[in-house]
């Protein structure tokens, strides 16, 4: 039980420290905006500085359009968008069966044609002993729920292609739209037959759009990434050249203060922050390589990623290499982007509903275990839950 | 696109998660099973197809049931059967569209029913149009029985508009009006004057017909004269406008 009144002097606290923040942040942004307009125009060159630089701050690889503008333009008068969003009931180990499920929501919405939209989920249950163990280190455990997620990440993409095939082959031009990265950096620190396996998935995946020009692409919502400020951090580098690990700035070695740290300039500043003040409406920012090593492991079909003011606020729209290197594809997702937030109010309508469809609410949960206690009990299977869970849901007093 | 059968969507929608489509390869088993499954439901759902709605809330005195298209619910009144063990007879009086899920309620768009449909399409997949049928009797075989039921329809039966001839049957006397008013969360001036109109309709306006149906209403509603006269009035000016 939470006890609200407790936490009143420490939210007066983290309010008062959110006031005098603004100031501090602003001055930031009006710097981190300059150094952006000094280097726009030659970003690329920042590449061959970057390289020269030994940084721990993650950067993207620049290119020859990464400080290109584009406006909004037209979309095609007849398009439908696909999306896809998963949803899971964990593994637990406290309750009555060991077993968990995915659920992937799916959407198809048709603009300019008349044909219904579809709205619908696939469950899927997985149980069997390969299912429910992992290896790692060459140990074996429990499935884990952060491979639980990645799986659920994988399905969520191999299923959207799935449904955008259907659609094309039934004679619909289609965009297609996941939720969130399509950069999977969970993967990194994973045994390396796990993480090549699903590597395989998604570079499959990909592909498989690529040859039918299905452009695919993800949005991020409140994106908190700062790879395009890092680089301009760098570019704030008093040394010769950035070597982060040894920095005289934070190893006192400087002879200034460390709260003076040149890159420290623009610190609270992330990316959606500063393209907020350089783009309008509509307006996407110029194409940026993923700097995620994960990244490297995506081979032919590796991540880009650009900023679109969608109106309400910046997100950040990644898209595979297929669609980075074919403007009208890119084009398409920026558009339609735009239009799916435009008639979402704010978020894509086509990746809200999917949430919808593929949400699995505590009440569904709880269902789902009911229901299965009952199946087991027909069958004479004993299903017990764990005290700790059984205390849970019946604390006596 | 009119191969329901191999239709790549409906493949999409049948194939388990994480299972990949090699029917463009070689179609496995599995899959031509599935198919077979698909069609045999289209064939089903053919023979129905005059069905107007599926019940999903069932008890003695009212049903619930769900249309097959949106908006399109049965006019007010109208005498439908639900087939079932014992095919109910009963009346239109309630129909309502809401959303699917109980969190999400519609909210205005400021924009045209059409505008809505190019824009937002989603919408109308996500609400439904229920309507609420008053009982008032069941089929005996082919004889219509002006009583409630013995058991009621089950969830999922299919509801049917009644042909004119059980129409006739069920209003040959003044059973149904007092089904009617006898019910007690309906609007049941209005529903008896509706219902009217269906036994008129089915009887093409027979002079004699009017006769003895004002005379029966006069009858049942003789202790309250206000509400009577409001019946009959609104009846007169239907009929009028039909015999014109």
């Amino acid at each position: 039980m939470l006890d609200i009144s407790a936490l009143t002097d420490q939210v007066g606290q983290m309010v008062e420290e959110w006031r005098q923040r603004p100031d501090r942040m602003l001055r930031e942004l009006d710097l981190a905006v300059n150094q952006f307009v000094i280097n726009q125009h030659k970003l690329f060159e920042l590449t061959v500085t970057l390289e020269r630089n030994h940084t721990s701050l993650m950067v993207p690889r620049f290119g020859a359009s990464s400080g290109k503008i584009t406006p909004l333009s037209s979309l095609p008068d007849r398009l439908t968008v696909a999306a896809t969003d998963g949803s899971q009931i964990y593994p637990d180990r406290h309750e009555m069966a060991p077993c968990y499920l995915i659920n992937i929501g799916y959407v198809l919405l048709h603009y300019g044609v008349s044909a219904r939209p579809l709205l619908n989920s696939k469950p899927m249950l997985y149980y069997q002993e390969c299912e429910l163990q992992e290896t790692f280190d060459g140990r074996r455990s429990r499935v884990t729920r952060e491979t639980v997620s990645l799986r659920r990440a994988i399905l969520e993409l191999t299923e959207l292609a799935e449904l955008s095939t259907a659609a094309m082959e039934e004679g619909y031009s289609v965009v297609a739209f996941a939720d969130g990265s399509l950069i999977l950096w969970n993967l990194e620190g994973r045994s390396r037959g796990f993480r090549e396996g699903l590597l395989a998935e998604i570079r499959d995946t990909f592909e498989h759009c690529a040859k039918r020009h299905i452009p695919m692409a993800s949005f991020i919502s409140r994106p908190g990434s700062r790879e395009v400020t890092n680089a301009l951090r760098i570019g704030l580098c008093k040394e010769e050249a950035a070597r982060c690990a040894h920095c005289p700035w934070k190893t006192g070695e400087s002879e200034e203060m460390v709260d003076t740290i040149p890159c420290g300039a623009i610190e609270t500043v992330n990316d959606a922050m500063l393209f907020g003040q350089i783009l309008a409406p509509g307006e996407r920012s110029g194409l940026f390589g993923s700097g995620a090593r994960i990244n490297e492991d995506y081979g032919d079909h590796c991540i880009s990623f650009f900023y679109l003011n969608v109106g309400d606020e910046v997100v950040r729209i990644e898209v595979p290499e297929y669609v980075a290197a074919n403007e009208e594809l890119l084009n398409l997702v920026h558009n339609c982007a735009f239009d799916q937030a435009l008639k979402g109010r704010g978020y894509p309508v086509c990746l809200s509903e999917a949430h919808e469809q593929a949400v699995v609410r505590a009440a569904d949960r709880e269902a789902f275990y009911g229901w299965l206690q009952a199946v087991c009990a027909r069958n004479g299977l004993p299903s017990r839950l764990s005290a700790k869970q059984l205390r849970k849901r019946h604390a006596p007093l | 696109m009119s191969d329901v059968e191999g239709r790549p969507l409906d493949r999409f929608m049948a194939r388990k998660v994480g299972q990949i489509d090699d029917a463009y390869l070689t179609k496995s088993n599995l899959e031509t099973t599935t198919h077979h499954h698909v069609s045999q439901e289209a064939v089903s759902a053919n023979d129905q197809s005059t069905h107007v709605g599926e019940i999903v809330e069932t008890s003695t005195v009212e049903l619930v049931a769900e249309t097959r298209y949106l908006n399109e619910a049965p006019p007010f009144g109208q005498f439908v059967r639900v087939e079932s063990d014992i095919p109910s007879i009963g009346l239109v009086f309630n129909t309502i569209t809401h959303s699917v899920d109980p969190s999400r309620r519609p909210t205005a768009y400021g924009r045209s029913e059409a505008q809505l449909r190019s824009e937002q399409p989603q919408i109308f997949e996500l609400l439904r149009t229920h309507f609420h049928i008053l009982i008032i009797g069941y089929l005996d075989g082919a004889e219509p029985m002006l009583l409630l039921p013995p058991q009621p329809a089950h969830i999922h039966s299919f509801v049917y508009i009644c042909n004119e001839k059980i129409v006739a049957q069920c209003t040959e006397r003044d059973e149904f009006l007092r089904g009617i008013l006898r019910a007690t969360k309906t609007p049941t001036e209005d529903l008896l004057v509706a219902s009217v109109r269906y036994a008129l309709a089915a009887r093409e306006y027979d002079p004699d017909y009017i006769t003895q149906i004002s005379k029966r209403i006069s009858r049942l509603l003789r202790d309250d004269y206000d509400r009577l006269s409001s019946v009959i009035e609104r009846l007169a000016r239907l009929i009028a406008r039909k015999t014109d």
